[in-house]
């Protein structure tokens, strides 16, 4: 094959701005013109974003900053590639939806979200960080329901409130160092902080999560596709390129893994217990980058790759169930495997792939940040990663298939999931499947060399026992696992309901001042106003015409006065 | 009244109720009731596996001896048994001592809104 | 000598000779306008390429029948009177074309040949005054233009046209006589006209008295041209009274170009060779313009007159053109100049969608304009555009004038914070007076029947006039966004000025 750039006039065909114009079109077309022109977009993105080489694209400079726009090297390009498959998935997934809004939206998201990742300098990362939020809210916002509307509303509001911090990192840190690559950032100014915040809203990290599991769960079924596999994931890019090695990053990640793990053992609707799996699985990720050596960010890289396409089906299956029967909770749900059983195998191996399963995708993976702490010699944080592994398997694994296909029978009668549903789910469960058996396939992406087996006896071992008899105490303890119809509060409690107090008593101070500020205000600002109008107004001394003698008088007064200013100095 | 752009346009969401009792199960779904059906069998097969699988780790050593309890067989056996019953009990420990609340604990949102409307006709439309 | 060289005469020359030609033509249809409509598209040709020359290369001279000065008179066109240039004859050119309709509705045909070849004179005069080197020079042509303006004035079609002239004339001519003392004594001691020259030898004349004598009279006599308040009352009604288009073209050039003679005259001549010169400014110039900034908006508030509110608006306008000029620090001299340039945008953009307007409802009173945003609704929006530029808006002309005025006021420390104050309170005013138009054109619902015309009469102008008013509009966020020309020549000219000081 000849050296083909994916090059149009000698310009770098970005492939974010491919799919946005792409996505613009996308409302010219209808019905069955429209479902194949959305998937030849998608593959064409697809096509676009494989054929990438290597190397710094389409530098601008723009008002005497260099930006990058096309920063390709391994990191970049391994997001990029599970980015674009997963658009193509999402696609054929939500082929049956007639929304242009939302379709338009799922576009733009997946397009800001390779933007990111190829952004070599802040400010083209940050617009793309922002139209990414921008995007995404729409995704939630066409559920069309009070709650969504309300939790899509949060959820921008926590994205611009974080955005506005990167925003303020970002021109703290060019205005401390005087360079906009993003490169490394040092950790210890304010600037590095704040950008850190910045990222650390994306990636859900624990207390500033609860956006995730706040809004995921409204989203519309097919949007959510998109939202578990973007934001979160471009997020732990940042941090990878950003902040490796950051030793506080290890603790949190750790807590990140457990915490998602707490919530998803009270969690009653399915998929707020599937985002609660994304937080404890982006916890991996993050201990990754804090420990910062090879093997830990290259496990970071592999374990968002398979994360993305596992938690896909996932959050397919979740979607086709909720599609069929209307019902969202585990309360609800039961019996139905008999009804839909393509899509209960298919989240079956989703789930095996979360849990680690050998010959699953997230074996080769999160063996590898546990493997990390393991060469690290980190006890601690092998052993609560590995208590967050078992709580994955007993969740994702058990819980929820077993109380929403097996279980006891709640009398729903659904009909199988649409062919485009299960074909999406299909595409990415063969990559479940084929990564796990192949890994060499996943580890010729990763940013560094990969000399990790995860198929060794002690892996095997440790990994078959320890999710084997976390079933066995699942079955032991089968009781007291059923979902309850209740919901828990999160740190979401703070702005949805301490907030509203707080503001309530503080603006009903603030309301009693500011009137009375204002009738102060009012009865000097009248007489200051008919002051004026006195002298300025058609009959006041300034306002009224003049004649020639005052203009001739006050030309003599300036002249003398001129020589006498002379005279003084 | 028009159904609200999403809903994914699947009628089978509102006709779910209404269909017979005896939906259609395809051959998968037969197989699968099996399995289901033979699940005493199923898990005592899995118990011999899993006492197979404790014995080969305390036979076979795994060559890793990073942490003391590798060269331990069978630690990741109990290791299971023993997260999976610390998390259960701290989760809902946690969840009936502080985290649980009733499910309309958050309906003083539900306020109607001029973007979207009233949302509990917007609702009453939607069902 | 090729064409381009002759350049800094022809943008005089061209209008003289045109101008007789022209009271000679027949005043009937529209002949007149055409010509000097015409003459005054190829003067802004020339200057444009006047412009260019001189971005290319600094300062132009030319002498005069090649006599070399000071012995002939010289031409000197620096960067700001290249600007100035483009201010003069770019708003002749706009008045002109958007002005005809407004024209045959206010003067009748026969006067009108006579009326177009003042024009031209006026023109002539003013452009003539910003390319002379020469100090009685500027004085001759500060005559021409001022006795071309009376003759605009006058013709006016409300009686009171004629006070109104007679107290611009009054006024005026006291104006340029006190600079003609000013230049007297200044000649008296030096024995030459040419500015430069005067400049090098007022260095070495022995008594500094006749030296200030003359500074006085010639900042006040050019203060009074420029209408600085508290000497500016000839200059509302003067707009208010003359017909529109004049009204337009004044509105956007007239008294700057006093103003560009002050600062160049001043900068040149006065500040290196006077002791003290800089304290006086300091002391007289920048209180009475900062007086000039706060009474002009608090008047323009009450005033029920659009045309004289505009007037009230220039005499706040030209507070902050001196203000900046007093500052007399570089930051000061290039907001000065912005705003010289800006503000002719921004007052021409004004006072046209004003004169659209008068051309339809037939009175330029505030309480007739009442409804008007729906039955004119192009020309009510290019006022509020026009006026958001006046009040400082981001991504508009006048928002680059406030910004550089502000960055160079803030220089000054105390006083500084002191005058960002009344700069502020002065905006406040400004959109105040904006305000109010927009309300009694938005919210006011119109009169009946009114006396303004009929329903037919109340419609959208004719599409010639949208066309320039909104190409004006336009160029005041255009400049708003591009700023590179306009700072390039402040640049050059504030390093001409002031580099050697430094």
């Amino acid at each position: 094959m000849t050296e083909t750039t994916m090059t149009i006039g000698g310009l770098w065909l970005h492939p974010s701005v491919l799919l946005i114009a792409g996505a613009l079109l996308l409302p010219l077309f209808k019905g069955v013109a429209q479902q194949t022109y959305r998937v030849a977009l998608a593959a064409l993105f697809l096509f676009v974003v494989f054929r990438i080489e290597q190397g710094n694209h389409a530098q601008i400079l723009f008002g005497g900053l260099e930006l990058v726009a096309g920063r390709a090297d391994k990191l970049s390009l391994a997001f990029a590639y599970v980015f674009s498959i997963i658009t193509l998935i999402a696609t054929i997934y939500s082929l049956h939806v007639r929304d242009n809004i939302q379709h338009v939206a799922g576009l733009f998201y997946a397009a800001a979200a390779v933007g990111v990742v190829f952004a070599g300098d802040l400010i083209t990362l940050y617009v793309f960080w922002e139209l990414m939020m921008l995007a995404s809210v729409w995704l939630i916002w066409r559920r069309a329901t009070a709650q969504a509307y309300a939790a899509g509303y949060r959820y921008l509001m926590v994205h611009a409130v974080s955005g506005v911090v990167l925003l303020g990192g970002i021109v703290l840190y060019y205005s401390q160092t005087g360079s906009l690559t993003f490169e490394q950032i040092q950790v210890g100014s304010w600037a590095s902080y704040l950008i850190l915040i910045g990222f650390l809203v994306n990636a859900a990290v624990p207390p500033l999560h609860a956006w995730l599991t706040d809004a995921y769960p409204e989203a519309t079924v097919t949007g959510a596709i998109f939202l578990s596999a973007l934001t979160t994931k471009t997020a732990v890019y940042t941090l990878i390129r950003g902040y490796p090695g950051t030793e506080f990053l290890v603790w949190l990640g750790t807590v990140m893994a457990l915490w998602g793990v707490v919530y998803a053992v009270l969690a009653n609707d399915i998929r707020r217990l599937l985002g609660y799996h994304i937080i404890s699985q982006v916890g991996y990720m993050v201990a990754g980058v804090g420990m910062g050596t090879a093997i830990a960010l290259n496990g970071a890289t592999a374990h968002a790759f398979t994360h993305i396409l596992y938690k896909s089906v996932l959050f397919m299956g979740a979607g086709a169930v909720i599609a069929m029967t209307g019902k969202s909770k585990l309360t609800e749900l039961g019996g139905i495997y008999k009804y839909m059983p393509i899509t209960f195998l298919l989240y079956m191996i989703g789930a095996f792939s979360i849990s680690a399963f050998p010959l699953f995708s997230g074996f080769v993976s999160k063996t590898m940040v546990v493997e990390a702490a393991a060469v690290d010699h980190r006890a601690w944080i092998w052993l609560l990663l590995s208590m967050a592994s078992a709580g994955t398997f007993l969740h994702t694994g058990l819980k929820l298939p077993y109380f929403t296909f097996l279980g006891q029978d709640a009398g729903l009668r659904p009909r199988e999931a649409p062919w485009n549903m299960l074909l999406a789910m299909s595409i990415a469960a063969f990559f479940c499947v084929f990564i796990g058996v192949n890994p060499a396939w996943l580890y010729q992406f990763m940013p560094t060399p990969v000399e990790y087996n995860a198929y060794s006896a002690g892996h095997l071992f440790w990994e078959l026992q320890l999710l084997l008899f976390t079933g066995l105490g699942f079955f032991l303890m089968l009781k007291h696992l059923g979902g309850e119809a209740r919901l828990s509060v999160d740190t979401d409690w703070v702005y949805r309901k301490a907030g509203p107090v707080v503001i309530k008593a503080v603006g009903a101070v603030v309301r009693a001042a500011w009137r009375g500020f204002l009738a102060a205000l009012q009865i000097s600002l009248i007489s200051a106003w008919n002051g004026l109008k006195r002298l300025a107004g058609a009959d006041g001394i300034l306002g009224r015409t003049w004649g020639i003698e005052r203009t001739t008088l006050w030309t003599v007064v300036l002249v003398s006065l001129y020589g006498l200013v002379y005279l003084i100095i | 009244m028009t159904p609200p752009p999403e809903h994914d346009g699947n009628p089978a969401v509102h006709s779910a109720v209404k269909m017979e009792p005896e939906m259609e199960v395809t051959r998968l779904g037969r197989f699968l009731e099996g399995l289901v059906n033979r699940s005493r069998l199923l898990s005592k097969i899995m118990l011999v596996i899993m006492a197979a699988l404790v014995v080969a780790d305390i036979a076979i050593p795994t060559g890793y001896d990073r942490f003391f309890w590798e060269r331990l067989g069978g630690a990741g056996a109990l290791y299971g048994l023993f997260a999976c019953f610390v998390i259960v009990v701290v989760s809902k420990f946690l969840g009936y001592k502080l985290l649980y609340r009733p499910e309309d604990y958050f309906d003083n949102e539900r306020q109607g809104n001029k973007l979207i409307g009233d949302p509990q006709a917007r609702e009453a439309g939607h069902d | 000598m090729s064409l381009i060289e002759h350049l800094p005469i022809l943008v005089v020359l061209v209008p003289m000779f045109v101008a007789p030609l022209l009271a000679a033509v027949p005043s009937r249809g529209q002949l007149p306008w055409l010509i000097a409509t015409l003459t005054s598209l190829l003067t802004f040709v020339v200057a444009i390429a006047i412009a260019a020359q001189v971005l290319a290369h600094g300062t132009l001279t030319y002498e005069l029948g090649g006599w070399p000065p000071p012995f002939g008179i010289g031409l000197a066109v620096g960067p700001l009177s290249a600007m100035m240039l483009l201010v003069i004859t770019g708003a002749s050119l706009m008045a002109l074309l958007w002005g005809p309709a407004s024209m045959n509705s206010e003067v009748g045909h026969e006067h009108q040949s006579l009326l177009y070849a003042s024009w031209l004179l006026a023109l002539c005069g003013l452009s003539g005054i910003t390319v002379t080197g020469d100090a009685f020079n500027i004085f001759v042509f500060m005559e021409i233009s001022s006795l071309a303006s009376y003759v605009m004035v006058s013709a006016g079609p409300k009686r009171q046209a004629l006070t109104a002239t007679f107290k611009y004339l009054i006024t005026g001519t006291v104006g340029a006589t006190f600079y003609l003392i000013g230049v007297g004594y200044l000649y008296m001691m030096t024995g030459t006209l040419n500015l430069a020259d005067m400049a090098e030898r007022l260095a070495t004349v022995s008594s500094t008295a006749p030296v200030l004598v003359a500074s006085g009279f010639i900042l006040v006599g050019l203060a009074l041209k420029a209408a600085l308040f508290p000497m500016h009352a000839w200059m509302p009604n003067a707009y208010r009274f003359a017909p529109t288009p004049v009204g337009v073209f004044f509105a956007a050039c007239s008294t700057k170009v006093a103003l560009f003679v002050l600062i160049r005259f001043d900068f040149l001549v006065l500040m290196p060779n006077l002791p003290g010169h800089a304290d006086m400014l300091v002391s007289v110039l920048m209180p009475l313009s900062v007086a000039a900034m706060l009474v002009g908006s608090a008047v323009a508030i009450f005033e029920r007159d659009l045309k004289r509110m505009l007037g009230y608006s220039s005499v706040a306008q030209i507070g902050y053109i001196l203000l900046a000029f007093s500052l007399l620090s570089t930051a000061g001299l290039t907001a000065a100049i912005v705003h010289l340039f800006n503000h002719a945008l921004i007052k021409g953009a004004l006072f046209m969608a004003v004169g659209t307007l008068v051309l339809r409802t037939g009175s330029s009173r505030l309480d007739d304009m009442a409804g008007i945003g729906k039955t004119m609704p192009l020309t009510t929006l290019a006022f509020c555009l026009a006026g958001l530029s006046l009040i400082g808006v981001p991504l508009t002309a006048g928002f680059i004038s406030k910004w550089y005025l502000i960055v160079a006021v803030l220089e000054h420390g105390a006083l500084g914070w002191m005058l960002l104050a009344a700069i502020l309170i002065s905006s406040l005013m400004a959109i105040v007076y904006v305000w109010k138009v927009v309300e009694v054109a938005y919210f006011r619902s119109p009169p009946d029947n009114n006396t303004g015309g009929s329903p037919a009469q109340r419609s959208e102008a004719p599409l010639g006039m949208m066309i320039v008013l909104w190409l004006v509009v336009a160029a005041n966020f255009w400049f708003g966004l591009d700023t590179s020309l306009l700072l390039s020549l402040a640049d050059m000219e504030t390093t001409l000025l002031l580099g050697s000081r430094r």
